[in-house]
């Protein structure tokens, strides 16, 4: 696809533009939050950590779903080979999700003031419910939204009869985030019944709906990208989608452990929640075969490699981490720590985030029509950036916990009192310092999409710029994409025994090299791991325009000898 | 049975004791059903016979993905 086919593609544009806005305030505040980490009174009373923090999640949700949304109407044309239905509802929906961020970024502040804005027994401005802040009348109106949107997708669909397995994951995924998202919208006075319906909105969300549309919008984009079978791509979308709800609809309990819920969970929450990183190993292998299906020049890099780290940081943050802390006997440990960020980092942003933004750089420049002379070195650039920057936050918040794990929560000693702060200083150090790497790498990708095809034409490389297809640019092959996958996993074993091994009597004593020891090497070599397999696999991508350069040099007897 | 479904199975059977053993609670009392350990040990064997099932079809139809690589791969190389 060189070209836009139907022109209400074009209404995707300003969901991926105000995705980039309130991407670049979420990793601000983000930045704000590591600071008031180091130096708590700052802002103290203007603006708190806990409003902060949750601008910080809000912005993290909506900007994740305005992503969504504009990936979805990008390609729903395509997949109905048709033009949107009810255009005008996405232009209004635009609007409803402009409005619902300008209510939820300014009634946080309310949450300072001890106001909810209660009102016919409801909280109506804002409920302090973690990562569902904003209060009922901003619920009510998402509600609209969503339902808005699974009208649009469903109507412009063709019949039920005339669907592909894509079809029905995106089907399924919007008809879904519409109505989880219900349980989130009323107020329950126990709050132990309150956080379980919070859970389930979160939780279900995450690791019921969104995997479903990531799932399917990986798929389709893989089709786009390297022209691969609807078939074949169709079969890794249902079964991918099969193994999330296999066992992600009973793994979700691992979020029942210490909320309340009947203590029976712990059991095949633990169990299942460990065969949650199946559709993920899938998921990693479907990108694998389809990106090597043939050897043809990759176009557009920025796009793929915003792809790759989404399915692989699915792997590493929700997979691997995940995995990790999600035995009741690890989580009694990692819960509510800086382990539990390094997890949630990686696999919200990694996975949903940079979705979203692997088809920003798929659609931009063939909305603003510079797809053929697409300077892509800056995006490039960001990618490397914001990924580097998210596994060494990763890094930061992994060490930060298991010290937090072992001084707050075997030791017992106090966090308000100021014993654990001191113990994560070096760790709370390291955050800002690859939060500044990420912010970086935000700013430059912002730039980049935003000012795409309208901003001076640079000098392009030509394909004898890419890198030879020898040592780290060879071909990729599948046994040793086997062997980093298997690596990975070797780390996350040592990180898993690591979290056990908070359960020793000899830890709780007072001994804590077991642990420091394994999360010492497990997380570092995991991470360091993950970022060279993405530095192999696209560089062996990148070196097929090399390789077709050399070909198409080639005297045409030299063609027919090389076979 | 083919020697490739009783690998499958087997590796299935592992992977899911492995879980298993993982899975252990962190309450040691079997409190919330006191009165039938019966109760408990079909909730155990339940979910382990779920947990086989799953691992054993993620491996079959991993190697069906693949397999339908290697067709189409051979479909693109016999095209003129």
């Amino acid at each position: 696809m060189i070209r836009i086919e139907y022109q209400t593609q074009r209404l995707s544009l300003r969901f991926f533009l105000l995705m980039l806005v309130l991407f670049f305030f979420q990793a601000g505040f983000g930045l704000l939050l590591t600071a008031q980490h180091i130096d708590p009174t700052l802002l103290a009373g203007t603006l708190n950590f806990n409003v902060a923090r949750a601008e910080h999640t809000n912005l993290g949700i909506l900007w994740v779903l305005s992503g969504f949304i504009g990936a979805i109407l990008f390609v729903g044309p395509l997949l109905s080979k048709r033009e949107l239905a009810a255009p005008g509802l996405i232009k209004f929906l635009f609007y409803a999700l402009l409005a619902v961020v300008a209510w939820n970024v300014a009634t946080q502040w309310l949450a300072q003031q001890g106001n909810a804005g209660w009102w016919l027994g409801q909280p109506m401005l804002q409920e302090g419910l973690e990562y569902l802040e904003g209060g009922r009348i901003t619920d009510v109106v998402i509600f609209v939204g969503f339902a808005i949107l699974c009208y649009v997708l469903l109507r412009t669909f063709p019949r039920v009869s005339n669907w592909n397995e894509i079809h029905w994951g995106l089907g399924i995924g919007v008809v879904a985030l519409t109505l989880v998202w219900v349980f989130g919208m009323f107020f329950v006075e126990r709050l132990d019944l309150q956080e379980y319906f919070r859970w389930y909105v979160v939780h279900y969300w995450v690791e019921g709906v969104w995997e479903v549309i990531h799932i399917s919008l990986v798929g389709f984009l893989l089709v786009l990208m390297f022209g691969a079978s609807i078939k074949s791509v169709g079969y890794a979308v249902f079964w991918g989608i099969a193994f999330v709800w296999l066992s992600g609809l009973l793994g979700n309990a691992h979020h029942y452990f210490w909320i309340g819920t009947p203590e029976f969970w712990q059991f095949w929450g633990s169990l299942f929640s460990a065969l949650e990183p199946l559709p993920l190993i899938f998921c990693f292998w479907h990108i694998y075969l389809d990106a090597h299906q043939d050897r043809k020049p990759i176009g557009n890099v920025p796009a793929f490699a915003f792809l790759l780290g989404s399915v692989v940081l699915e792997q590493v943050g929700a997979g691997i981490l995940g995995f990790t802390m999600t035995f009741a006997l690890t989580n009694v440990w990692s819960h509510g720590t800086w382990v539990t960020l390094s997890h949630a980092h990686l696999a919200l942003f990694g996975t949903f985030g940079m979705l979203g933004l692997a088809a920003a750089y798929y659609a931009v420049p063939l909305m603003r029509g510079v797809v053929q002379q697409f300077d892509q070195r800056l995006g490039k650039l960001a990618f490397w950036l914001v990924f580097t920057g998210m596994l060494g936050l990763g890094f930061a918040f992994a060490i930060g916990g298991t010290v937090q794990v072992f001084v707050y929560r075997t030791l017992g000693l106090d966090w308000f009192g100021g014993d654990v702060a001191p113990a994560m200083q070096f760790a709370k150090l390291m955050v800002p310092a690859f939060g500044l790497v990420f912010m970086i790498g935000v700013c430059l990708l912002v730039y980049d999409l935003l000012t795409l095809g309208l901003r001076a034409k640079a000098t392009i490389d030509g394909p004898a710029a890419a890198p030879a297809p020898t040592g780290w640019g060879r071909r990729l092959y599948g046994w040793e994409t086997g062997l980093w996958l298997l690596a990975m996993w070797v780390f996350g074993a040592i990180i898993t025994l690591g979290l056990l091994s908070f359960n020793l009597h000899s830890v709780q004593g007072g001994h804590r090299l077991f642990p420091y020891l394994m999360a010492g090497i497990g997380y570092p070599g995991l991470l360091l791991t993950t970022l060279l397999f993405v530095g192999r696999f696209l560089r062996s991508l990148e070196a097929r325009c090399h390789a077709a350069a050399a070909q198409a040099v080639l005297p045409a007897g030299l063609q027919a000898a090389s076979g | 049975m083919s020697a490739q479904r009783i690998v499958r199975l087997g590796l299935a059977i592992v992977a899911s004791a492995v879980s298993l053993a993982l899975s252990s609670p962190y309450w040691r009392d079997f409190g919330y059903w006191p009165e039938s350990r019966r109760l408990w040990t079909l909730y155990f064997v339940l979910g382990f016979l779920l947990a086989v099932y799953v691992f054993d079809a993620f491996l079959g139809r991993l190697r069906t993905l693949f397999e339908h690589d290697a067709l189409e791969r051979a479909t693109r190389e016999d095209e003129p």
